[in-house]
C-alpha cells in the first residue's frame, strides 16, 4: 500500500526561484568539481599510467585533455660521415568534454616511454595517450610525437615540419593539435669533421617546455635520458665520424588530465 | 484565479540544512558545464573561423581565452648581400571570466591567415582573434609580429618583448604575450664577398601558453621558401637563402588564432 512518502514529492515549481541557498547543500552538493592527473614515472622507462576511473557521485561532464608520448631520439649510427639531427617530435594535444553519469568506469591510459631504436638513425614514435568509455569513440587518443632523426643526406629538408596531417577534430576529439617535428641544425664543415652542432627537439602543445642540444667538438655524446612530460628525447650527438654507443635519450611519457563537475 | 500550484510554495527554510546532494540536482544543473573551441582550418590560407555563439541554457558564467594568430615570415628581399632573419612572433593570449544569461550572444572570431607580404623584407603582422559581447569590451589577443630579412649586420640579435602588453590590456583578466624571436647568425665568408652566409638558423616562436616552436635552418642553399603551415598560433616560417638575390623565395604563414570558452 502506498505511503505518504512515497507520492508526496516536492516539484521545483513548488521552491520559489532563488529560494535555495549555499546552506541547504550537503558536502557533495555542487562541490562536485575536481582535476585528475594521470602518469607515470618521468624517468626514461615507464609504463606509463593505465587504469580503470570511475566517474565519481553526482559528476555529470567532464573535460579530457590528453598528451601523447614524445617520440624518442635518434642515435649516432653513421661510420663515413658526419650527420645532420633532426630533433624528435612532442606528442599531440588532444581533448573532449563529455556527458557522464555517477559510476560509469573508463580505460585511462597515459602512454608510456621505452627504449627503441636508441642507436638507430630514426628513433621511435612516442606512444598514445587514450581514454575509452561511454560517449567517446574508440580511438578518442592523442598521438605520440615523431622520432628524431640523425641523417648523413646534407641536402635533406632542413627546415622544421608538419609531420602529420592531423585535423583538429581527427580521433573524435573536440580540438586536436600537434607540434612540429625539430628541424635539422647544421654545423659547420663536412665529412669527418662537423663541428659546432645544435638541435631543438619540440614540445607538446599546451605544456611548452624546452630541451635545447649543442656540441662543439665532442666524439660522443648520448641524450639525456629524460625530457619533461611530453616532450621530445634528445638525440645522441657526435661532430665526428663513427658509431660507438651513442644512444638517444626516450621522449616525455605521456599524460591525461580530466577535470568534471 | 490562483490555483493551488500558484501559491502551494515550499519555504526553503524548511529543508534541512546539509540535505541536498549533488545526485538530487536535474541534470541541467551541473551538466551545464562544456567547453567549446573554435578554430579555422590548419592549411597555410584560411578565414579562421567567425561565428555567433548563444549562451546555452543554465549558463551564468563563461571563462574565455584567445590567442592571436602568428606573424607570417618574410621573404628574402636583397640581390646584392647576403640576409639574417628574424623569425615570426607567435599570437598573443587574453582571457577573461564574465557573467553571462543563457540566450545571450556573443561574435567569436579566431583569426584566419593568409598569404601577405610574403616575397617582403618585412612580413605582414598576425590578425587578431576576439570575442564581442555584453560585459565584454575591446577584447581581443593580437596576432604575433612579422618576420623580418634584413642585411644589417648590427642589427639587434637577441629576442625582443616585441609587443608592450600589459596583462590586464584589452579588458582582459590576464594577458601575455612571448617574445618576438632573435635574429639568426650565420658563417659569413668574408674572402668569398657579400653572398655567402652559411649556417643560418634561427626560429619562429609559439603562441603564449600554447608553447610550439617552428625552426628554420639552412646550411647552403639559393633558395628555401618557410613551410606553409605551422601550428595554431605560431609565428611562420621565413624565406631563406645563403646566397644573395632575389627568387622565388617566399615566407610561410602563421598558424591561426583559437577561442576557448569554458561555460557553466
Amino acid at each position: 500500500m502506498a505511503q505518504y512518502s512515497n507520492y508526496k514529492k516536492v516539484s521545483g515549481a513548488s521552491l520559489p526561484a532563488d529560494s535555495v541557498t549555499a546552506a541547504q547543500l550537503g558536502t557533495s552538493g555542487l562541490d562536485t568539481w575536481n582535476v585528475k592527473w594521470f602518469y607515470g614515472s618521468p624517468n626514461a622507462c615507464t609504463p606509463g599510467c593505465c587504469c580503470l576511473w570511475t566517474v565519481p557521485s553526482g559528476v555529470r561532464r567532464m573535460t579530457i585533455e590528453m598528451w601523447g608520448a614524445g617520440g624518442s631520439g635518434h642515435g649516432a649510427c653513421s661510420c663515413n660521415r658526419c650527420q645532420v639531427y633532426r630533433g624528435a617530435q612532442g606528442g599531440y594535444y588532444n581533448t573532449k568534454t563529455i556527458d557522464v553519469s555517477a559510476g560509469w568506469t573508463y580505460t585511462v591510459c597515459a602512454g608510456g616511454v621505452y627504449r627503441c631504436c636508441e642507436r638507430d638513425c630514426v628513433g621511435c614514435t612516442g606512444c598514445a595517450s587514450y581514454v575509452n568509455g561511454c560517449n567517446l569513440s574508440g580511438n578518442f587518443c592523442a598521438h605520440g610525437g615523431c622520432g628524431g632523426l640523425a641523417c648523413g643526406n646534407w641536402s635533406l629538408n632542413c627546415h622544421s615540419t608538419n609531420e602529420c596531417c592531423r585535423a583538429p577534430g581527427d580521433n573524435n576529439g573536440d580540438f586536436m593539435m600537434g607540434n612540429h617535428r625539430g628541424g635539422f641544425w647544421n654545423p659547420k664543415g663536412v665529412f669527418c669533421h662537423c663541428h659546432g652542432r645544435y638541435a631543438s627537439p619540440t614540445a607538446a602543445p599546451f605544456i611548452g617546455t624546452n630541451v635545447m642540444q649543442g656540441l662543439n667538438f665532442c666524439w660522443i655524446r648520448c641524450g639525456c635520458w629524460t625530457v619533461p612530460y611530453g616532450h621530445g628525447g634528445q638525440g645522441a650527438f657526435t661532430d665526428q665520424c663513427g658509431r660507438c654507443c651513442g644512444q638517444g635519450g626516450m621522449g616525455g611519457s605521456g599524460l591525461v588530465k580530466i577535470t568534471y563537475v | 484565479m490562483a490555483s493551488y500550484e500558484s501559491y502551494k510554495k515550499i519555504n526553503a527554510e524548511g529543508i534541512e540544512d546539509g540535505a541536498i546532494e549533488a545526485a538530487d540536482f536535474s541534470t541541467a544543473l551541473n551538466a551545464t558545464y562544456g567547453v567549446k573551441w573554435f578554430y579555422g582550418s590548419p592549411g597555410a590560407t584560411t578565414s579562421g573561423c567567425c561565428c555567433l555563439w548563444t549562451v546555452p541554457t543554465g549558463v551564468r558564467n563563461l571563462y574565455i581565452e584567445v590567442w592571436g594568430a602568428g606573424g607570417n615570415g618574410n621573404g628574402f628581399c636583397s640581390c646584392n648581400r647576403c640576409h639574417h632573419y628574424r623569425g615570426a612572433q607567435g599570437g598573443a593570449y587574453h582571457s577573461k571570466q564574465i557573467t553571462v544569461t543563457e540566450g545571450w550572444q556573443y561574435t567569436v572570431c579566431a583569426a584566419g591567415v593568409y598569404r601577405c607580404c610574403s616575397r617582403e623584407c618585412t612580413a605582414c603582422e598576425g590578425c587578431s582573434s576576439y570575442v564581442n559581447g555584453c560585459n565584454l569590451s575591446n577584447f581581443c589577443a593580437k596576432g604575433g609580429d612579422r618576420g623580418y630579412a634584413n642585411t644589417s649586420w648590427n642589427t639587434l640579435c637577441h629576442s625582443v618583448n616585441g609587443c608592450c602588453k600589459g596583462p590586464t590590456d584589452q579588458g582582459s583578466d590576464f594577458a601575455m604575450v612571448t617574445h618576438a624571436p632573435g635574429w639568426g647568425g650565420a658563417e659569413f665568408v668574408y674572402d668569398r664577398g657579400f653572398c655567402h652566409c652559411y649556417n643560418q638558423s634561427l626560429y619562429a616562436s609559439g603562441a603564449a601558453r600554447i608553447g610550439t616552436l617552428a625552426q628554420m635552418s639552412l646550411r647552403e642553399c639559393w633558395t628555401r621558401c618557410g613551410c606553409w603551415s605551422v601550428p595554431y598560433g605560431n609565428g611562420g616560417q621565413s624565406a631563406m637563402t645563403t646566397y644573395c638575390g632575389r627568387c622565388c623565395g617566399q615566407g610561410g604563414t602563421g598558424g591561426g588564432g583559437l577561442v576557448k570558452i569554458t561555460y557553466f
